[in-house]
């Protein structure tokens, strides 16, 4: 009655062998190119030694963050304007808690009164501020802007679209394809583990880290799951199993058909590997912050870093993501609550990577849509431009503000309308700092963000920002 | 090889879409679809036997049950196989034109008294009633999973659910302790699915719980001297996702290009400011009784709203003066802050892009996600313009379901035909077409585990961009045939098996429910397999069983053949075993995991 089996061994065993085991890419991907382009961003940079790791942790503040009540002038000239402008939701000056960079031009600057462990993390060095940066395609004055000389960002405003931006480096155009993606292309070969995609997302689908070959893996909080069953002992996991295997071996013709079944494929193959090598690492001593979804993402993350070498990789990018900080409403009360949790889980972060001894490995740094209005639609803020943003880490030069925060008058010729700051520093420049210092040789830059050299020339031989230490 | 392919297949869809639609499953052009003769299928313990010449001939049953199963998966959330045969005796615009006569009670109201019932349940059972909250989402996802089992109003609510993930608020939000607001927004959607959009546009406008959930309750107008601007975001999402969209259409649905070749945008900014100063003034019809003194005026803290009640308006907080909107249209000073709001939502009613807009995304939702230009075309059309009807819903929904592009089967194996099914809808498919061991007679579902595994329940989307967008890519694959996959962004490495995992728990009823609730002290509803255990004597005629219910008829050969071959096995002469249950368990599994099942094609 039964048929004869398809044989589907040798799909399987090439799969196994190849870059095209990262996510699920087909057959059908160019493998060669994939090849060289590795082979030539290993020859462009320093030789990898053993033991050698580093990691890029993605903090996705998601929504649009009110960045003006995250980083806040403190001194009275400063703070007059922050406050004139913000009007009803300014934070008190004496609630904000200061900060003292080791560079100043005089201003004084602090926190929102929620970050105390960030102000303690900025002035111990691991922590430094990037200020008012944002999507640009080329560097843009308001007038430039007003009478279209120059070209602004695509949807600017619009959450989908300068999230996508954020996460792809390419505001001149809709593209799904991120620039952590593309680094991963690029480096991906360094790793030992071809099974698993460094791409590691705590937060399912997201552009920034689908590259053309790699896709992200994604886990959730309590590590990755595989089919109940799956590889059972007893006679109906048996037959399950076969049925399983079958099922997930065959080559589809149907586009939809193939992606939803490779999915549930690379995602079970990864899974026992990876579970089985975070399963094992104890737990932390640092006691994990209760009821903050980003310091359980955060905890899985660390996990996965101290099981590097279990699973083979000297390189990751992780994607962590927290939501609604889109504050149209009731601001006040409801970002200090974010801004708390984004400081309990970043201290709890920072402690547990000096617990794993790779403070110097790993680069935590936040991205979110866009800053927004400096002024107030009653009780919140709506969709603006430039923000601040902060980054973390032991190879961080911290206790710095880099780039140059803004005067917030309401006047200010960097102001379009109603508070909402035209970028002084180009999103690529930060971008390209985390990528140089992940590995990615200045000459694979301008793959990766094609705008980049209207701000920076990547044979200069300084660095675009000087936030790391390369 | 493959682009070839495709080259092809976009070539016959091309002339195929131009044509009526003449063709059915079994009728000789019935690509990819294998049609058995039930003759074939009289087993020992198979109760349905058709002529094999009526096989041929088209007239034969499992043919046209076949056809209708796939119909009612675009148009229903699932039903068993009475019902598909009972639909099957008449053409679909018949079961349609039936179906726009139905309506099941109101979400709101429902909520409302479960929520009553559920704490007599919750006293009775020992609790202290002062401990029991709500009405919450929980009393908002049991009445709308007694709304959807056992219903008759099959189409409304599909479509209520596909309008909630266009128009979309969420209880994955402040939203989440008001349960008669979730319900009574929802009724907006279901009581106006066969209605007009204009209506539709305006109920949720005009609604507390989008008023909350966008920020445009207790929006105040403008105060230039303390810097306070009208709040932007009801305005801002109202154009970009319920109405208009980023970029001018063509009515096919294509982007209208300036002479550069780029997209023309429907609005900038200014525009969005304009719009803001509309939707200013909204405040409550009423506020629930309360011992602080909290009146209905503007102002009133959102919690104490009426979320039944439309919002009012407050003319000292609406934005006086005339405001600009789109293409040239000016809402003039001096009139009501209401007949600035009705004016503007006849502009964006009116407004060339909303026809195309919107027939793409209820195809995408409802069929496929890839329509062609030619289909979206004919959908606008219905929207712009049906005897003298400008967004009659019924029009559009007939358009879109009865069309050649969703219903000739010489579609189903075209590289753009179909669409992921979302996790949720597989879920309300089992719980459907599978019969349930219902003890306590109620069909209230908190849906708790499923909406932990992959994030999904209804009105529970993450943000107001719904739990995917339209427009999702999900691999180079579909980039470089230049496809859509809106579903796949929630069918990731994580979720992707989560999903397979519940269809396990599911599959052992006598370990695990598939309807349950909280703190109520009532028996759980598991799956019932005894219907089933009657077919599994035979693998095929089991399989062929779920073919008709699941996979539509369209279950490969190689899917098939791999199921019977982990069926066949199961059997012994063991007497404690219960052989057909784990025959059914088995195949129930693998044909639910399928991407026979999970691709509607």
């Amino acid at each position: 009655m039964s048929k004869p089996k398809q044989n589907n061994i040798s799909r399987r065993k090439f799969i196994g062998q190849s870059c095209a085991a990262v996510g699920y890419t087909t057959l059908f991907s160019s493998l060669i190119s994939l090849k060289s382009m590795a082979a030539a961003a290993l020859d462009n940079s320093s030789v990898i030694a053993a033991g050698d790791y580093k990691a890029l942790v993605f903090v996705m503040l998601h929504g649009g963050n009110d960045s003006f009540n995250m980083l806040i002038p403190k001194g009275n000239t400063e703070y007059n304007e922050y406050a004139t402008t913000r009007s009803n939701l300014a934070i008190a000056q004496n609630e904000v808690l200061q900060i003292n960079p080791l560079t100043s031009d005089g201003r004084t600057f602090g926190v929102h009164p929620s970050m105390t462990d960030m102000q303690q993390l900025f002035e111990t060095n691991n922590l430094a501020f990037i200020s008012n940066v944002g999507t640009l395609i080329e560097p843009s004055t308001k007038l430039e802007l007003q009478n279209k000389s120059v070209k602004a960002p695509l949807g600017l405003f619009s959450h989908a679209d300068q999230q996508q931006q954020w996460h792809t480096g390419r505001p001149h155009e809709r593209t799904n394809i991120g620039w952590g993606g593309r680094i991963a292309d690029l480096v991906q070969s360094m790793n030992s583990n071809q099974n698993i995609s460094m791409n590691i997302s705590l937060q399912g689908s997201n552009i920034f880290q689908r590259g053309n070959e790699v896709i992200p893996y994604a886990i959730s909080p309590s590590g990755s799951i595989g089919i109940s069953g799956y590889g059972g002992q007893n006679g109906f996991d048996q037959l399950r199993t076969e049925a399983l295997n079958t099922m997930m071996d065959r080559d589809y013709q149907d586009i939809f058909k193939n992606t939803y079944i490779n999915t549930i494929k690379s995602s079970n193959d990864s899974s026992l590997e990876f579970q089985t090598a975070v399963d094992s690492i104890p737990d932390f001593s640092t006691a994990l912050p209760t009821y903050n979804k980003l310091a359980a993402q955060f905890q899985m993350v660390a996990k996965t870093i101290a099981a590097r070498d279990t699973l083979g990789f000297s390189r990751q990018i992780f994607f962590v993501d927290i939501d609604n900080w889109d504050h149209h409403d009731e601001l006040l009360i409801n970002h200090a609550g974010k801004l708390s949790d984004v400081n309990d889980a970043l201290n709890y972060f920072n402690t547990v990577l000096q617990e794993l001894n790779v403070s110097n490995e790993v680069t935590t740094f936040s991205i979110s849509d866009f800053a927004r209005t400096l002024s107030s639609n009653g009780n919140g803020t709506d969709h603006a431009w430039g923000g601040n943003t902060f980054v973390m880490g032991g190879s961080v030069l911290g206790k710095e503000i880099y780039g140059d925060y803004p005067t917030l008058a309401i006047n200010s010729e960097l102001n379009l309308f109603d508070g909402v700051l035209i970028p002084t520093t180009a999103a690529d420049l930060y971008m390209a700092e985390l990528a140089l210092w992940f590995g990615v040789s200045p000459s694979d830059l301008n793959l990766i963000l094609p705008n980049l050299a209207n701000f920076y020339d990547t044979n200069s031989g300084v660095p675009p920002l000087g936030f790391m230490s390369m | 090889m493959k682009k070839t392919l495709f080259y092809f297949f976009l070539l016959v869809s091309l002339s195929v879409s131009a044509q009526q639609y003449t063709d059915y499953l079994g009728a000789g052009h019935s690509n990819g679809i294998t049609v058995t003769s039930s003759s074939e299928q009289s087993r020992p313990n198979w109760n349905e036997f058709a002529d094999d010449e009526n096989t041929i001939n088209g007239k034969g049953l499992d043919a046209r049950l076949l056809e209708t199963s796939r119909f009612l998966a675009q148009a229903t959330f699932g039903t068993d196989l009475a019902y598909i045969k009972l639909v099957s005796e008449n053409p679909f615009e018949d079961w349609i034109d039936t179906q726009f006569d139905l309506n099941s009670p109101s979400m709101g109201a429902l909520t409302s008294s479960i929520y009553v019932q559920a704490l007599d349940m919750f006293v009775a059972n020992g609790g202290n009633a002062d401990d029991y909250f709500g009405p919450s989402a929980v009393h908002f996802q049991y009445a709308w999973w007694e709304s959807n089992i056992g219903n008759e109003d099959l189409l409304r609510q599909r479509i209520a659910l596909a309008l909630s993930e266009i128009i979309v608020i969420s209880w994955d939000s402040a939203l989440n302790d008001y349960g008669v607001g979730l319900g009574d927004y929802y009724d907006v959607l279901k009581d106006n699915a066969f209605g007009n959009f204009r209506d539709i546009l305006l109920g949720i406008t005009l609604h507390p719980m989008m008023g909350g959930y966008l920020s445009h309750y207790n929006n105040p107008r403008s105060f230039p001297n303390t810097n306070i601007h009208p709040d932007e975001n009801f305005a801002r999402e109202v154009m970009q996702l319920f109405t208009i969209g980023l970029h001018q259409l063509n009515q096919d649905g294509s982007y209208i290009l300036d002479e550069s070749g780029e997209r023309v945008p429907t609005y900038d900014n200014n525009d969005i400011k304009e719009f803001a100063k509309i939707f200013t003034g909204l405040g409550p019809a009423a506020v629930k009784q309360n011992p602080y003194g909290v009146i209905a005026e503007f102002g009133a803290e959102f919690y104490f709203v009426q979320k039944d009640l439309p919002m009012i308006m407050y003319e000292p907080w609406h934005e006086p003066g005339e405001k600009r909107l789109l293409n040239g249209y000016v809402v003039p000073s001096g009139q009501s802050g209401m007949k600035d709001i009705e004016d503007t939502i006849d502009h964006l009613f009116n407004h060339p892009n909303i026809a195309p807009f919107i027939a793409k995304r209820l195809i995408q939702q409802l069929v496929k996600s890839n329509p062609t230009s030619g289909y979206i075309s004919r959908v606008s059309s219905a929207f712009n313009n049906t005897k003298g009807v400008r967004g009659d819903m019924k029009a559009v929904i007939k358009a879109i379901l009865l069309d050649d592009e969703a219903r000739s089967c010489s579609w189903i194996n075209n590289p753009s035909q179909g669409k992921l099914i979302e996790p949720m809808i597989r879920y309300f498919n089992v719980t459907r077409q599978i019969d349930l061991d219902n003890q306590n007679g109620l069909n209230w579902n908190v849906g708790f585990n499923f909406y932990n595994a992959t994030k999904q329940a209804p009105l529970a989307a993450p943000h107001v961009f719904n739990f995917f967008p339209p427009n999702y890519v999900p691999n180079s694959e579909f980039a470089d045939a230049n496809l859509e996959g809106p579903e796949f962004k929630i069918h990731n490495s994580a979720s992707s098996l989560a999903f397979v995992n519940e269809v396990d728990y599911w599959t052992y009823p006598q370990f695990y429910s598939v309807l349950n609730t909280w703190d109520l002290g009532l028996e759980d509803t598991p799956l019932d397999f005894e219907g089933l255990k009657y077919y599994a004597k035979d693998s095929e005629v089991l399989i062929n069983q779920l073919d008709k219910l699941f996979t539509r008829g369209m279950l490969s050969n190689e899917t098939k053949q791999l199921i019977i071959d982990a069926v066949d096995p199961i059997t012994g002469n063991n007497p404690n075993i219960d052989f057909d249950y784990y025959r059914v368990k088995m195949a129930l599994y693998l044909i639910l995991i399928s991407p026979d099942y999970a691709i509607l094609k």
